[in-house]
C-alpha cells in the first residue's frame, strides 16, 4: 500500500457527505490523520477524527484549532470544501439568502485559512473548493458570486502565505455526482451533459485523486493554480454543444 | 508494488536531459514502459525531431513496433530563440513555433489513432509564457507558441473526448533545467533575480513539474481534460511589485 500523506494532520470542512466524505477515505487510505469536520461531525473509523463545525461560526473554528493544537500540534492540509448551493436567479434572491450563502462559502474559507494558520508548518497545502461557476457566468447569483469571491481569497493566499512557504490552490469542480447536484432538476443534469466533452457526470472519487495530489509534496511548486475537474467543459462545451447539434442537423 | 502507471506505453519527447529525462525515470518508477526520443542521441535516445513530420512517424512507428500500443503522448520536447520583437529575425520566430507549436500538432496528429484505440492520454506543455507578458525576458515568439499549446490542448480535449482521449496541459513558471540555464538563468541574466518574485521563493526544479504529469496521465485524472495545470510555485498570480509592495508596508 502506498502512503503518499503519511503522518499528515489535514482538515477537511463539509466532510459527511458528497465529495468531502470521498475526499477524507481517500486521504485516510493514503496514510493522513483526516480531521473530518461537518454540520453534524461525521463517523470516526481509524485515522479519521469527526468533528463538528459550522464554518461560518468563528467560535467553531476557535474551538477547532484549540482541540487540533492539543491532539496533533499541527495543520499539514486544510481543504474548504464546505459549501450550500443557492439556485435563486439575480431578481428573486433575498438580502438575507445572499448573506448565508457568502457566510458559508466564502467567510468559511477566510476563517478557516485564518485560524488554522497559527498551527501550519512551512509546506503546508491548502485547497479552496471554488466550482466551474466562477470561471464562467452562471444562473445562480449568490452561489456564483461566492465562488468568484474564494478565486481572489485564493490568490491573495497564494501570494501572502507563498512567503511562509505555504501553497494555496483552487480546484474548480463541473458536474460531479453528489447529494448536492442530486436535487438540482434531471434537466439540470441533461443540459450539463450536453456540454461535457467526456460526456458524463464526474464521481466524488476522482476529485479525491486531486485532493491527494494537491495534498502531497508531489505537488509542493504548485501555488496559486485553478485546477478544473470537468470533462473538459470549460475548455470544449460550447464547441461540444455546436458539433452535436451539427451532427444531429445532418452535418 | 503497483504503480500508478502500471502496464502504460508512454511516448515522452525531449527525454535527454531537463524535465523529459526526469519524467522518463518517474513514469519508469511508477510502472510506465516509456519510449523516449530526443534530438540529442547522445545518451542513447532513440533519434526524434519534432519539427519534421517524417521523423516523427517514424519515432511513433518504431513505438508501435516495439510496444503495440500508445497509453500517453506526453509532448515535452521544446527548444526557443529568445530576441526583442524588431530583432528576431522570421527564421528565429520560425524555429521557436516549429519546435514548440508545430512539434505538438505533428506528434498528436500521428499518435491520434494509437490513442483512439487505447482510450489514451495526451499531456502538453505550455508555460506560464503562454498566460502573461513579461518585462524581464523578450520572447515574443515563445509566447505565441506556448499560448498556442495552451489552445490547442483545448481544441484536442474536445475532439478527444468522444473517442475517450484525454488532452491537458502543464504550464511550469521558472523551472532550472539545462535548458533554462543556457538561456534565462545564464549569469548576467535579470531573470535570475526572478525567484524573489515568486510567491514560494525559489526556482523549481525537475521534480517539481514530474509528479503533476504523473498524476494528469494517471487514471486518476480520469475527469480531468481541457485542464492547464500552472507550476509556477504564485508567480503568474502576483502582480508584479505585488511583494515588494507588502514588504515595505
Ligand atoms: N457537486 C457538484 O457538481 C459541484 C460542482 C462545483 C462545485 N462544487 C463544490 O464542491 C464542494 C462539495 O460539494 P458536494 O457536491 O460534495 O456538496 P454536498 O452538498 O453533497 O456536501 C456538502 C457538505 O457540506 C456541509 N456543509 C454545508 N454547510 C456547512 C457549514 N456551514 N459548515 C460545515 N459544513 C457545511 C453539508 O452538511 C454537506 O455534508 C462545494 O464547495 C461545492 O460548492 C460541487
Ligand atoms: N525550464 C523552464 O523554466 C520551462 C518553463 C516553462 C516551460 N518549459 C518547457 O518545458 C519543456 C522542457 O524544457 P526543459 O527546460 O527541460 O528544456 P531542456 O532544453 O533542458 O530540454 C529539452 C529537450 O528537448 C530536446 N529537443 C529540442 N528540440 C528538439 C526537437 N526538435 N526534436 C526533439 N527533441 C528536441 C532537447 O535536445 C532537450 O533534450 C519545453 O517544452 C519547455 O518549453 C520550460
Amino acid at each position: 500500500m502506498s502512503a503518499r500523506l503519511r503522518g499528515r494532520v489535514i482538515v477537511v470542512t463539509g466532510a459527511g457527505r458528497g465529495q468531502g466524505e470521498a475526499e477524507v477515505k481517500r486521504l485516510a487510505e493514503e496514510g493522513a490523520q483526516v480531521i473530518a469536520c461537518d454540520l453534524e461531525p461525521p463517523s470516526s473509523p481509524g485515522s479519521v477524527h469527526g468533528a463538528a463545525l459550522d464554518v461560518a461560526n468563528p467560535a467553531d473554528w476557535a474551538d477547532l484549532a484549540d482541540r487540533i493544537a492539543q491532539g496533533f500540534g499541527r495543520v499539514d492540509g486544510l481543504i474548504n470544501n464546505a459549501a450550500v448551493t443557492s439556485r435563486f436567479r439575480l431578481p428573486e434572491v433575498s438580502l438575507q439568502e445572499w448573506n448565508r450563502v457568502l457566510a458559508i462559502n466564502l467567510t468559511g474559507p477566510l476563517l478557516g485559512i485564518q485560524t488554522l494558520l497559527p498551527l501550519m508548518p512551512e509546506g503546508a497545502s491548502i485547497v479552496n473548493v471554488g466550482s466551474i461557476a466562477a470561471l464562467n457566468g452562471h444562473y445562480t447569483a449568490a452561489y456564483t458570486a461566492s465562488k468568484w469571491g474564494l478565486r481572489g481569497l485564493t490568490q491573495t493566499a497564494a501570494m501572502e502565505l507563498g512567503a511562509r512557504g505555504i501553497r494555496v490552490n483552487a480546484v474548480h469542480p463541473g458536474y460531479i455526482d453528489t447529494p448536492m447536484t442530486a436535487t438540482a432538476p434531471a434537466a439540470f443534469l441533461e443540459a450539463n451533459l450536453q456540454v461535457t466533452p467526456l460526456g458524463r457526470a464526474g464521481e466524488p472519487e476522482e476529485v479525491a485523486e486531486l485532493m491527494v495530489f494537491l495534498m502531497s509534496d508531489e505537488s509542493r511548486f504548485i501555488n496559486g493554480a485553478e485546477i478544473t475537474i470537468d470533462g473538459g467543459q470549460v475548455a470544449g462545451g460550447l464547441a461540444t454543444l455546436m458539433s452535436n447539434a451539427a451532427r444531429g442537423a445532418g452535418k | 508494488m503497483s504503480g500508478r502507471l502500471q502496464g502504460k506505453v508512454a511516448l515522452i519527447s525531449g527525454t535527454a536531459r531537463g524535465q523529459g529525462a526526469a519524467a522518463r525515470e518517474r513514469f519508469v518508477a511508477e510502472g510506465a514502459t516509456v519510449f523516449g526520443g530526443d534530438l540529442n542521441t547522445s545518451t542513447g535516445e532513440a533519434h526524434l525531431d519534432v519539427t519534421d513530420e517524417a521523423s516523427v512517424a517514424a519515432w511513433i512507428q518504431r513505438a508501435i513496433d516495439a510496444h503495440d500500443r500508445i497509453d500517453i503522448l506526453y509532448n515535452n520536447a521544446g527548444a526557443v530563440r529568445f530576441a526583442a520583437v524588431d530583432d528576431q529575425s522570421l527564421e528565429d520566430w520560425r524555429f521557436t513555433l516549429a519546435a514548440e507549436l508545430d512539434s505538438v500538432f505533428l506528434t498528436c496528429k500521428r499518435a491520434w489513432p494509437h490513442l483512439k484505440a487505447s482510450r489514451g492520454v495526451i499531456l502538453n506543455v505550455g508555460s506560464t509564457a503562454g498566460l502573461t507578458g513579461s518585462m524581464t525576458n523578450q520572447r515574443a515568439a515563445h509566447s505565441a507558441s506556448k499560448g498556442g499549446v495552451i489552445a490547442l490542448t483545448r481544441q484536442l480535449a474536445a475532439e478527444g473526448a468522444p473517442h475517450g482521449i484525454r488532452v491537458n496541459s502543464i504550464s511550469p513558471g521558472m523551472i532550472a533545467t539545462p535548458g533554462a540555464r543556457e538561456n534565462l538563468l545564464a549569469p548576467h541574466h535579470p531573470m535570475r533575480a526572478i525567484a524573489d518574485a515568486i510567491p514560494l521563493g525559489r526556482l523549481g526544479t525537475e521534480q517539481d513539474v514530474t509528479p503533476a504529469a504523473v498524476f494528469l496521465c494517471s487514471d486518476e485524472a480520469a475527469y480531468i481534460t481541457g485542464a492547464n495545470l500552472v507550476i509556477d510555485g504564485g508567480w503568474s498570480v502576483v502582480l508584479p511589485g505585488a511583494q515588494q509592495m507588502k514588504e515595505n508596508e
